[in-house]
């Protein structure tokens, strides 16, 4: 072919080639920066809790701690502050045992399908609330609605008794059907609910705070 | 090329193949039809079906007809052009339409069990044997298992005839790019307690797949389709092929990082 050699950028070599390289260099910089975040959010020890150490994904004994969720001037958005140890269904809970829970609420959370409605870190349905820090909402705090409704004293057994029947509680005209979870289903539940809102998502969701005085009304996230 | 179709005087098996793949895409096209409609009432009327079919169901059915119809569409796609392109027969037919009754066999069994039985206790045994409740992948690990050997077969049939025939450029991007998709599925395939963990290797598998492995997938076929319909020449058709690798790759790969705080 007399035209071969006409111009580089009609050359299918040329191409070829630059494509191979493109997309060696993108992986390579994708499996190294897979490192880089696995070392990020691999999850902390029960010993990182109790020296105070900051782990974007905290030991699922964090279940222990308070957790509050303060504005950092520094960051630019809000960030879970783990705080003093208060029980958790009336008790504090071994690295073990608070290990089981986690267990048993993150493969219940699978089980039950809830990213098919609600979304968790920003992800599934969006025709439920967003879960990621559903333990923060002030409406199963004390004196929010969901304490009130469900007759009970405490923000975790509010959340079981709701999980366990939550046909019995409407709060929107879209209802959560019963799952027929199990008490120690919701337990683990709401363990995996109060350990996701530790987690330091850079901030999301942004504005939460702001969004807390729309929950204090009455209102939801589900629009 | 479409009279052949049209007088269904397709000669060589692995069009043939093709075409079983290609109806029970469209049958799946259907449920996923059906069941967006039945969620999409779900939006309007919330009590519709509520406790009986509710809206996590419809979806779930939903989207993974999604999921399944164009994997199924993309397989008998390949198995349709391979043939032409390489000029070679489907090495291994029998194998082929083997793969083509399991897989099909087992969405069946899936789909029944989404519907019927919908979801389980908070056990591995759900995870196993109802559904994984991560979207987009929800198929129970048994399958996840049953599609990696049906999928090793299809890529084994794939590789062979283009080892044996014209190893054209449309062939060998093909066979690159099946090797990740199907590669990618595996970042799926376990399970963890942490929530970020979870969500990061979904991701490998969701954007990897929709964000770069199929959208090349999608040019090559188009590569192929030009040829055949508009007799556009191959060479320049080929040029373009490895430049669209190039930007999707180059842009989807790093993309995934989009997805992350």
């Amino acid at each position: 072919m007399a035209k071969e050699n006409l111009s580089v950028w009609t050359s299918i070599s040329f191409w070829r080639r630059s494509a191979a390289w493109v997309t060696g260099f993108a992986t390579i910089l994708l499996i190294w920066l897979t490192f880089d975040t696995m070392g990020q959010i691999s999850m902390g020890t029960a010993e990182d809790l109790q020296k105070g150490v900051t782990k974007r994904v905290p030991a699922a004994s964090v279940i222990n701690y308070h957790i509050d969720y303060k504005m950092s001037d520094k960051r630019g958005h809000e960030v879970p502050v783990i705080g003093k140890k208060e029980p958790f269904f009336g008790k504090e809970w071994s690295p073990e045992e608070a290990d089981g829970l986690l267990h048993l609420g993150k493969l219940t959370s699978q089980a039950k399908n809830c990213m098919n409605c609600h979304t968790l870190l920003g992800n599934g349905a969006y025709y439920a609330p967003d879960l990621t820090k559903a333990w923060l909402d002030p409406m199963w705090q004390d004196g929010g609605t969901m304490q009130a409704m469900t007759g009970k004293s405490t923000k975790e057994e509010a959340m079981a008794e709701f999980l366990m029947h939550p046909s019995k509680y409407p709060t929107h005209a879209r209802m959560m059907p019963d799952l027929k979870i199990t008490a120690d289903e919701a337990k683990g539940l709401v363990a995996f609910l109060k350990h996701m809102s530790s987690i330091d998502t850079n901030g999301f969701p942004r504005g939460f705070s702001k969004t807390e005085d729309t929950f204090k009304t009455g209102g939801t996230y589900a629009h | 090329m479409l009279t052949n179709i049209k007088n269904n005087h397709l000669t060589n098996v692995g069009q043939r193949i093709g075409l079983m793949y290609f109806r029970v895409a469209i049958i799946l096209f259907g449920a996923q039809l059906l069941m967006g409609l039945i969620a999409a009432t779900q939006f309007i009327y919330p009590s519709f079906l509520f406790e009986v079919f509710d809206f996590s169901v419809a979806r779930m059915v939903h989207i993974n007809a999604l999921v399944v119809w164009m994997l199924f569409a993309m397989i008998g796609a390949v198995y349709y052009m391979t043939t032409d392109e390489t000029g070679e027969e489907v090495a291994f037919a029998g194998l082929g339409k083997l793969g083509f009754w399991v897989l099909t066999a087992a969405i069946a069994v899936v789909v029944v069990v989404y519907i019927f039985v919908q979801i389980g206790p908070g056990t591995d045994s759900t995870i196993w044997l109802i559904n994984e409740g991560r979207e987009y992948i929800e198929a129970p690990r048994w399958a996840d298992y049953g599609i990696v050997v049906v999928v090793l077969i299809f890529y084994a049939n794939v590789f062979f005839t283009y080892i044996k025939g014209r190893r054209t450029g449309i062939m060998t991007v093909m066979v690159a790019n099946l090797l990740a998709l199907a590669g990618l599925y595996l970042a799926g395939m376990f399970f963890t307690d942490n929530i970020s963990m979870d969500q990061y290797w979904w991701w490998w598998v969701i954007h990897l797949w929709v964000e770069a492995t199929w959208e090349v997938f999608v040019g090559t076929v188009a590569a192929y389709a030009l040829i055949k319909f508009i007799g556009a020449k191959r060479e320049i058709v080929e040029m373009w092929l490895w430049i669209e690798v190039l930007m999707l790759f180059g842009s989807g790969i790093l993309g995934l990082g989009h997805h992350y705080f």
